[in-house]
């Protein structure tokens, strides 16, 4: 239910009196007050030494300027101090760092930790909330956590089990928790919440499930929900309005998300939300994708099945669409369109474009322009033969129909795998070598369907997919890839296993990533040549980040701990076990 | 978003071919019904079955184009349950369908159409949920214990499916998860039924007509 498109707090009058009520408010009942203070969300240069967001800014670039460690001093790289989660499930997340003052979320039951910096390692604050187990047995991917937001002296993040929660950064305590769906009929939350001018932006999980997708906006300061958006079903629902522009002809229509399906199946039709979310202050519009459709076996929903396996840009305040587009219509392959969306400028015959990057599950690199939703490149970047290239006119891919997956048969050798030539875990972009450090999996399948029936909470799939090896020899790769000209410039190929870490890049020419045996590495951001690397305790599937800590000295930080969909790649008798811990390096 | 247990799935497919589509809010009826009928057919006649109509049962047959819907939702045990919940109609706890080849057979088909093989996988080495061929087995492993984990779900999202299947069925899953070998007992390994292979290939052969 959306009961209100109110955009209480947004009137800038308005806003201050807010504020300044609050302010008084607070003076008065100190006790209830956040002593961690706030943060400049928008403007990510005014401190550098801090790490406010998972994706270091709202672009998603993963990009820091700091600079103190670089290619010459890297080498000397050597842990500073660790500590444990004490949990065995998949470390997905970041850390974040703000005020001298680091937080980490575990995998469920979704413990929340404020570890002071000024005593590195020491626990601030912890928070343990009693979520469901019941949510463990209907996760898809592992009991994940994808990431943990900060703004306003709060820590929000989703519990498994379908509860948005806002703590008081300052001692832990809960301020408010919005339940947002019902985790019996298979729904979960894993995602990276995004705070955007007071709104907590969050979306489910369970597209294995029968799940149907929404994107919601929360409102900071109480948790009130403030609209919902489905990404299924009627142009009402969807929130595509006459200010919707859709740039391509496969994707303009009326009602599209329902009638591009079977009579009602677009209700249990997947499209989930739980990936990354961008935003882009200037054309006030942020950016997210949605996962596969349901059920996987494709004979049950003949037609596009929209708007699965696409990227929508929305007004934050409302939600309304201003321009959608479907990478993968009438996806058979479980190739989400949830990853990333990295907001870059690009220059193109001596103007600059708002654009954005986006490595697909369906095998392409594609740059678009953010405005409107046109394509300027779209390349494959791993081996791929469901299609054979995307048509301008109509925006749609041209599929190769020996390599659709059908009922009643198995399709050998389709490139990329369920696992996509990339999943969720994050790219990263430097500014200053304009290239985009890419987390990339280069795995095949053969994939049988078969007849599934909806049962509410049980998976909703009717596929069967085991994986094959796929063209080159190798399994895994971090490829540097030029938006610009769409093509790979180097890559530090991984023979054994696919690619699930994060990436970070510096102002120091440094890309930080990890491999699922547990090797964390700095390469040199132009060459590739790998600079250090070190063995960690547990295979590495979170995001890395970096920081100046209270001493002036600049750290990395990431969360070792296999498991998602990674820890089954790393289920080999030489590859480290499960296990979360924190390492954090200094010189 | 890619389920984890892609790589410990078998190439081998079990399309569910001959399974009727159930569409109508009575569905939970209907399912006993079709099930019930099955049984009856199995047991008389001493072989596996495929659901069929029973006269007079309100089953929808639709096109395979439509999405199956299924009006109930499955939930997570909630308060004190029955510290033995068998049924009415077993008067032993020990599994009355033990090592037979037509009930492994009829446990099989249940454990790929009630989507049992999504979470434990097709070849019960698990992925959502645990893995079904190991020995270590939190709810315990005797005959019993694997009904009462059907019946009534366990805590970490098994639904309960007491109030779905009837009895006989949880049974006949019950002696299909034991021919798995999981948890026990050399003692129900090849009893009676020749070797763990031939039972699993019997077994996947039963979904295949």
């Amino acid at each position: 239910m959306t009961p209100t498109m109110s955009i209480r707090g947004f009137d800038p009058v308005r806003t201050t009196l807010v504020a300044s009520l609050a302010i008084i408010c607070c003076a008065a009942c100190s006790a209830s007050r956040s002593e961690a203070g706030d943060v400049d969300l928008v403007h990510r240069d005014k401190d550098p030494g801090q790490w406010a967001q998972q994706g270091s800014d709202y672009a998603l670039t993963r990009y820091s300027p700091l600079s103190k460690l670089d290619t010459s001093n890297v080498a000397g790289l050597h842990v500073s101090w660790t500590f444990s989660t004490g949990q065995i499930h998949g470390h997905e997340g970041t850390p974040l760092v703000v005020n001298d003052v680091m937080y980490i979320v575990t995998p469920f039951p979704d413990q929340a930790y404020a570890l002071d910096l000024k005593k590195p390692g020491t626990v601030k604050w912890s928070h343990t909330p009693a979520t469901n187990p019941w949510a463990e047995g209907v996760a898809c991917c592992d009991v994940v956590n994808r990431g943990w937001a900060y703004a306003n002296g709060k820590l929000v993040y989703n519990l498994l089990d379908d509860r948005t929660i806002a703590l008081d950064a300052g001692d832990g305590h809960e301020i408010w928790e919005t339940k947002l769906a019902d985790v019996n009929r298979g729904i979960t939350m894993t995602m990276s919440p995004l705070i955007v001018k007071g709104l907590v932006i969050v979306g489910n999980s369970g597209g294995e499930m029968g799940a149907r997708g929404w994107i919601a906006a929360l409102d900071l300061s109480d948790g009130k929900e403030l609209w919902r958006a489905y990404t299924t079903g009627p142009d009402s629902d969807v929130k595509i309005t006459s200010k919707t522009h859709n740039f391509y002809r496969n994707d303009q229509g009326k009602d599209l998300g329902a009638t591009s399906w079977p009579n009602d199946a677009w209700k249990h039709g997947g499209a989930t939300v739980w990936g990354w979310i961008s935003y882009d202050p200037e054309l006030d519009l942020i950016y997210h994708g949605t996962s596969n459709p349901g059920p996987w076996n494709g004979d049950q929903r003949p037609g596009d099945n929209k708007w699965s396996s696409s990227v929508f840009a929305r007004d934050p305040r409302t939600g309304e669409v201003r321009w959608a587009y479907q990478f993968t219509p009438h996806d058979t392959w479980d190739y989400d369109g949830v990853n990333e969306n990295i907001l870059i400028p690009l220059t193109d015959g001596g103007r600059t474009r708002k654009a954005l990057v986006h490595f697909d599950r369906n095998g392409y690199a594609y740059t678009m322009d953010r405005t409107t939703g046109e394509i300027i490149t779209a390349a494959p970047f791993v081996a791929q033969n469901w299609s054979t290239g995307i048509d301008r006119t109509t925006g749609a891919p041209i599929v190769v129909k020996e390599k659709e997956a059908h009922q009643g048969t198995v399709t050998n050798d389709i490139c990329p795998s369920t696992s996509g030539g990339k999943d969720e875990e994050p790219s990263a972009y430097s500014p200053k070598t304009g290239l985009v450090y890419v987390p990339a999996i280069n795995v095949c399948m053969n994939k049988g369907e078969h007849q599934v029936q909806y049962i509410a909470g049980t998976p909703y799939m009717g596929s069967n997919f085991p994986a094959v090896p796929a063209p080159g020899g190798f399994k895994g790769a971090l490829i540097a890839w030029d938006p610009k000209t769409a093509k790979e410039v180097w890559s530090v190929k991984d023979t054994n296993y696919p690619v699930y870490s994060g990436v970070l890049t510096t102002g120091g020419d440094l890309v930080f990533y990890g491999t699922l045996d547990g090797w964390f590495r700095a390469l040199d951001a132009r060459t590739g040549r790998v600079l250090w690397q070190q063995q960690l305790g547990s295979g590495i599937i979170g995001g890395p980040m970096t920081y100046i800590g209270p001493d002036g000295k600049q750290y990395i930080a990431v969360l070792s701990g296999v498991g998602g969909v990674g820890g089954v790649y790393a289920k080999t008798p030489t590859a480290p076990p499960t296990g979360g811990m924190l390492y954090v390096f200094s010189l | 978003m890619t389920a984890p247990f892609s790589e410990s799935f078998k190439s081998s497919e079990f399309p569910l071919s001959g399974a009727t589509e159930m569409a109508t809010p009575s569905v939970r009826m209907s399912v006993r019904m079709l099930m019930t009928s099955c049984v009856a057919i199995f047991v008389a006649a001493g072989a596996g079955c495929k659901p069929q109509q029973p006269a007079g049962a309100s089953v929808s047959q639709v096109p395979t184009t439509r999405t199956p819907q299924v009006s109930y939702v499955l939930r997570a045990p909630e308060g004190p349950v029955p510290t033995l919940a068998v049924s009415q109609v077993q008067t032993s706890v020990f599994d009355p369908y033990a090592r037979n080849q037509g009930a492994i057979e009829e446990g099989r088909f249940l454990y790929v159409r009630m989507n049992c093989a999504y979470c434990h996988g097709f070849d019960g080495t698990g992925g959502m949920g645990p893995d079904l061929t190991d020995n270590q087995w939190r709810y315990g492993a005797s005959d019993v214990d694997i009904f009462n984990s059907i019946y009534r779900g366990r805590a970490q999202g098994m639904p309960a499916w007491g109030t779905i299947l009837p009895d006989n069925e949880i049974w006949q899953l019950v002696t299909y998860v034991r021919s798995l070998g999981g948890a026990n007992p050399h003692r129900y390994r090849g009893v009676g039924h020749g070797s763990e292979d031939v039972t699993r290939k019997s077994a996947v052969n039963s979904t295949l007509h």
